[in-house]
């Protein structure tokens, strides 16, 4: 709006300078603060390895409670990490790199995910068999979801305003509308899915099903299986390319990784990577997936131009990071 | 009639293993142990599913109920079980990967006002991989085993049932395995 007010030729300089102002201003705004991290929960060693995913370099390692496992990361500079034993909730302001508060949980908490800007953080709770739904701002549990048994794997599509459970006891999936936390859908799956992916354009989930060694495509829209994967033993979790053309499984008892082509559904290539390979996740630009492997306290990470393992980053023990892990 | 008899007992003593929640997180032992004879003798002896009781010290004797079914007891007749089922033997990589299928209840105690019954080992969905290397001196095993506590319900957790428990007592199962058979083999 300035800007249009200012005509004068003779101002043109002014205007220059007002233009770089507000572009700057702009800039500021939305800039990235830094590039992607990944931020990886050590279930063994109690704390969590901040790996800067440009040079693929640990640059924190940060105490966290008592087996940190679920991580789920919103745009206003929040990581929420679940404390298995510790039964409380991690928020880390990831501006600063500082702990602000735990919450404590009901017994189990597991899974973990949030929804894009961070006001709503929800927790699966295994033995509870419920989502406790937790408002940051007020630190502490605002509401109750009752779920079936042993929920694992959530994600969050705020655009549906759609929250997707695993329950891993139950064999199925739900669906649950995050406006009315009403159960819209219950969809059976494979045996005691765990990991949840969801395509980009919130079309498709997939459910890894931990006892059939398989992965369930569910079409969102009509809440129905569409095609069953087999994957390796004892598959863990997954993540979908940025462009949503490939699906990367971990296998934890074949200690490799599957990677499936999601338009002509199968398997393109079989990955070797560390002992027991459990979270993964892929950077914003689809350019490497990063497996957290259990086993070695280790990260695989694959270049999806080749599905060559490029590097082996050291974390702390039990590397796990069972959630969306790496920032945009 | 009497045989009979032993029949229904050991089977009430073999509980299903339902597959529930057991905590939410699995464990993990490995160990290794270098032993100074071929790694050529050495697979052949750990892949002799049915001679375990050859080396392990804490197994008396092995029935094999079929061709990939072996049952160990740990002891005398009446002794606890464990019912193992060989999953993968891979020659080339030297690797065999079996699993328990089912326990004997050693004992059953009330729990929280629940029955909570003891099995031989206190795991669940128990996995195991035993590898042979060859390295300088000989032979490298690694045995690892990968499993829940067998407790399934939310803390506080009964005496001798938790994820700590489950993991000693592995490990302790582990070592002395691989120590026995360094001895044996270095006969």
């Amino acid at each position: 709006m300035l800007l249009l007010l200012i005509d004068s030729p003779k101002k043109a300089i002014l205007k220059k300078i007002a233009f770089f102002l507000v572009l700057g201003l702009l800039t500021a705004c939305n800039a990235k603060q830094h590039p992607p991290y990944a931020y990886i929960t050590n279930q063994l060693s109690d704390d969590m390895s901040v790996i800067d995913t440009s040079t693929q370099q640990v640059i924190h390692t940060i105490p966290m409670g008592n087996r940190p496992v679920g991580i789920a990361l919103s745009n206003n500079n929040r990581a929420f990490i679940t404390n298995s034993e510790g039964q409380d909730l991690t928020i880390l302001d990831t501006s600063t790199m500082r702990v602000i508060s735990h919450i404590p949980t009901p017994s189990g908490p597991v899974g973990i995910a949030t929804n894009n800007n961070g006001s709503k953080v929800y927790i699966a709770d295994w033995y509870q068999h419920k989502i406790s739904v937790v408002d940051p701002k007020q630190a502490k549990i605002i509401s109750t979801i009752f779920v079936g048994n042993s929920p694992a794997g959530l994600i969050v599509d705020d655009n549906r305003q759609r929250l997707y459970v695993a329950n891993r006891d139950d064999n199925n999936v739900m669906i649950i509308d995050t406006a009315t936390q009403n159960v819209l859908h219950t969809i059976n799956v494979g045996s005691a899915p765990f990991g949840l992916a969801l395509s980009p354009d919130g079309n498709t989930l997939y459910s890894v099903n931990v006892r059939s060694s398989n992965v369930s495509v569910i079409d969102t829209n009509s809440a129905k299986v569409t095609r069953t994967i087999n994957v390796g033993e004892w598959p863990y979790c997954a993540v979908v390319s940025p462009d949503g053309k490939h699906l990367y499984v971990t296998n934890q008892d074949d200690s490799t990784i599957s990677i499936i082509d999601t338009v002509n559904p199968s398997i393109i290539s079989t990955v070797d990577v560390g002992d027991s390979p459990e979270g993964i996740d892929i950077t914003p630009d689809g350019q490497y997936v990063y497996v957290t492997n259990w086993g070695d306290g280790t990260i695989s990470v694959i270049n999806t131009d080749n599905y060559n393992v490029e590097n082996i980053i050291k974390t702390g023990k039990g590397s796990r990071a069972f959630g969306q892990f790496i920032s945009q | 009639m009497k045989k009979f008899l032993h029949f229904i007992i050991a089977a009430l003593m073999v509980a299903p293993m339902v597959a529930t929640a057991h905590g939410p997180s699995r464990q993990q032992v490995k160990e290794t142990i270098t032993i100074n004879a071929s790694p050529e003798k050495v697979w052949a002896m750990v892949k002799d599913f049915g001679a375990i009781d050859k080396w392990h010290p804490a197994v008396a004797s092995v029935e094999m109920k079929d061709e990939k079914t072996r049952v160990l007891t740990l002891g005398s007749e009446g002794s606890p079980t464990i019912t193992e089922e060989l999953q993968k033997v891979d020659d080339e990589k030297m690797m065999l990967i079996y699993k328990i299928t089912g326990m004997s209840v050693v004992k059953t105690i009330t729990f929280n006002s629940k029955d909570t019954p003891y099995f031989t080992l206190p795991v669940a969905t128990y996995k195991s991989w035993m590898t042979v290397k060859a390295v300088d001196g000989g032979s490298e095993v690694q045995w690892k085993s990968k499993f829940y506590r067998s407790f399934m319900d939310n803390p506080p957790v009964p005496e001798g049932q938790s994820d700590k428990d489950a993991v000693e007592t592995i490990k302790a199962v582990i070592t002395s395995g691989l120590e026995n058979l360094k001895v044996v083999l270095e006969k």
